[in-house]
């Protein structure tokens, strides 16, 4: 456990580290004119040769003809007859100053003081105009194991949480998939080709009443939320008896503890594949390669769930005997008690009545053990 | 051998090495960038302001200066990027924030954040589209002729603090899975109201200074709608809903709607049309 710890605090540490610096030194005015991106719109932008190097004033009483773009501080104290531009400086207009166009100051300001005017828009765009870098495979890599981290704690809360709330009906699930596995993958390709069909066909039953009308968009949100819950609890339970089935019954801890186990080395199984085909970013092919095989084995996973849920009736049917290889044995122990070599549920374990209507119910298979 | 409760510590000590670390790689290049434009009021012609802003912080607030609008956004300009333009020949104002990555908009709205002044001389039409952007919208004393307002999914709240000096034909709102205040809605100086709630909260505070009467049209699917109106405001309710409930105190039945008992003498009245499947609407009376 603690060298799992620290191998994803060993991945991951560096990987956040890669935080790009917010400062860095302003790009040249092309690169940032280029980067400006819509602050400019509808503006006749000046090109990157016509901005004069250092800070520049129009003189009271005098007039220029615009644009008018400086690389530096533009002070206007007479008359600009249409745009002015400023990078790395501000513009501003004094006392019967008077811009007849746009002012724009790139990595600076527009001010304009009493008895100035500016006609038109006035713009300050502020922050760094470099670039915006490409994400590099770092970067990719650094969300992809991020979000990766996320769904196994998300699996984790979630399987926990039906261990505690509903640990029986898991149990169950669990079991249908021990117990009829091909069946239960069948069902579920099957379900999952059906699913769409299935909510035209209840959309089309509620559109001939009036009443069925009002109900159908609540008919499709309670639907999608029926099929998000079966495919949770199925892949769960997939997730469980696999965890189970790598990690061994974990015989020396309490039957929650063998769950919990269970469950843990189920999620880092499937959530391994996925983290490894984030950490192969840099490799495109073995990273393809692996996100298929993650993709793959997941689905699999879910549609041998989903499949065990609908037969397993949501996990409502009782469970069967033997007890199933993905459950612990002391986990089961209060739910099987053998009686003569045979698995008995609970309610079979009170002795009387043997006869009428309750002896009726019960099954062949305890009756015939009993004749005998 | 660890002992049970050593085992635990250990246990606790590793899942929040394990949220640290989730956390950290949560963590995401940005960068900010800020973009300021406005421009002067030079005449009192009335101006379209359309706002569409998706996630963040937006605020709307009226300025006082010669000013006819004043934008400051702040914006990651790796997923996003401000629009803006201003039509002078129309006199159309389009703000916003657009996201230039899907893949990289899902936290998009953190930190970002649109400021919008406008001016108080310019007779207005407002349409605001502010996504799931939180919303704090303060329309007093603004000369609004009509707003539109569509929220998606999050916190908005109108106010009109003062009384809006020209007569609003219609304040229609649009909310999905949101909640909505809207308070003051008597100095919105307006008789139209229509609020459309999807799934979410809506309170029509109509406190303020009364102009005249106001016909409010309601319909909510699956809300719950609250309406604050004046103690001395006659109103009268027209409900047809299917499981939507109408709770409101001191109402008569008289010709097929529910009546305030001051509904003859008031010299305001409030019509009231309201309509959905589910949820609920709420009439609190309060004092102007």
């Amino acid at each position: 456990m603690r060298a799992l710890v620290w191998l994803i605090a060993a991945t991951v540490a560096p990987l956040a580290a890669q935080e790009r610096p917010q400062s860095s030194p302003p790009p040249p005015v092309a690169e940032a004119l280029r980067n400006a991106g819509g602050t400019l719109k509808g503006l006749d932008v000046p090109a990157a040769d016509a901005f004069s190097r250092g800070d520049r004033e129009i003189a009271a009483k005098s007039a220029a003809k615009g644009p008018v773009a400086v690389a530096g501080t533009l002070r206007v104290a007479g008359t600009i007859d249409g745009d002015a531009f400023a990078y790395g400086g501000d513009i501003i207009v004094l006392n019967g100053g008077h811009i007849t166009g746009s002012a724009v100051a790139l990595n600076g300001t527009v001010q304009v003081q009493e008895g100035g005017a500016v006609d038109g828009d006035r713009r300050g765009v502020g922050g760094s105009l470099s670039a915006i870098p490409v994400r590099g495979p770092a970067h990719t890599a650094r969300e992809t194991v991020g979000l990766t981290l996320g769904w196994a704690g998300l699996l984790l809360i979630v399987g926990i949480g039906l261990l505690v709330a509903a640990k029986r009906t898991l149990d169950v699930v669990g079991e249908t998939i021990d117990l009829q596995f091909g069946k239960s993958f069948l069902v579920g390709v099957a379900a999952t080709i059906g699913l769409v069909p299935a909510l035209l066909l209840l959309v089309v039953a509620l559109t001939l009443t009036i009443l069925g009308v009002l109900l159908v968009p609540f008919a499709i949100v309670a639907y999608i939320l029926a099929v998000i819950g079966l495919v949770a609890l199925g892949l769960i339970a997939t997730i469980r008896v696999t965890g189970h089935a790598i990690g061994g019954g974990g015989r020396d801890l309490t039957a929650r503890g063998a769950a919990l186990r269970a469950l843990v080395v189920g999620v880092a199984f499937y959530l391994g594949l996925w983290l490894v085909a984030g950490l192969a970013t840099p490799w495109p092919v073995f990273a393809s390669v692996m996100r298929v095989i993650a993709f793959g084995v997941t689905w699999a996973a879910a549609t041998l769930g989903l499949g065990a849920t609908i037969i397993s009736r949501a996990g409502n049917r009782p469970l069967r005997a033997p007890a199933p290889a993905a459950i612990p044995t002391a986990e089961l122990a209060y739910e099987h008690t053998a009686v003569g070599g045979a698995a008995m549920t609970p309610e079979w374990l009170t002795p009387t009545p043997v006869s009428g209507v309750v002896a009726a119910k019960r099954r062949p298979s305890a009756q015939a053990k009993e004749v005998s | 051998m660890s002992t049970g409760k050593g085992r635990r510590v250990k246990g606790w000590a590793a899942f929040a090495l394990v949220a640290i670390t989730v956390l950290a790689s949560q963590l995401r290049a940005q960068t900010w960038r800020t973009f300021d434009v406005a421009r002067s009021a030079r005449d009192t012609q009335p101006v379209s302001v359309h706002v569409a802003y998706g996630a963040g912080r937006i605020r709307i607030q009226p300025t006082a200066s010669r000013t006819l609008y004043d934008a400051h956004f702040r914006y990651d300009a790796e997923r996003s990027e401000p629009t803006y333009s201003f039509d002078a020949a129309s006199r159309r104002l389009d703000v916003g924030v657009r996201q230039t990555s899907v893949a990289r908009s899902m936290k998009g709205g953190e930190g970002s954040e649109l400021k919008l002044l406008l001016g108080a001389g310019s007779p207005m039409r407002l349409e605001l589209d502010v996504g799931a952007a939180e919303g704090d919208i303060d329309l007093s004393g603004l000369r609004v002729e009509e707003l539109l307002l569509q929220t998606g999914a999050t916190d908005t709240r109108v106010r009109f603090d003062s009384p809006n000096p020209m007569h609003m034909r219609m304040l229609r709102m649009q909310v999905g899975a949101a909640s909505v205040d809207v308070l003051g809605l008597g100095n919105a100086n307006t008789d139209h109201v229509e609020l459309n709630l999807g799934v979410g909260k809506a309170v029509l505070d109509f406190s303020g200074e009364w102009h005249g009467d106001a016909d409010v049209s309601v319909a909510s699917a699956l809300g719950q709608v609250t309406l604050r109106v004046p103690g001395d405001v006659g109103i009268r309710v027209e409900s047809s809903r299917f499981l939507h409930s109408v709770n409101a105190t001191g109402m008569v039945k008289r010709d097929g709607y529910s009546v305030s008992d001051n509904w003859e003498t008031a010299r305001f009245k409030l019509r009231l049309k309201s309509s959905g499947a589910l949820g609920s609407l709420d009439i609190e009376r309060i004092a102007r």
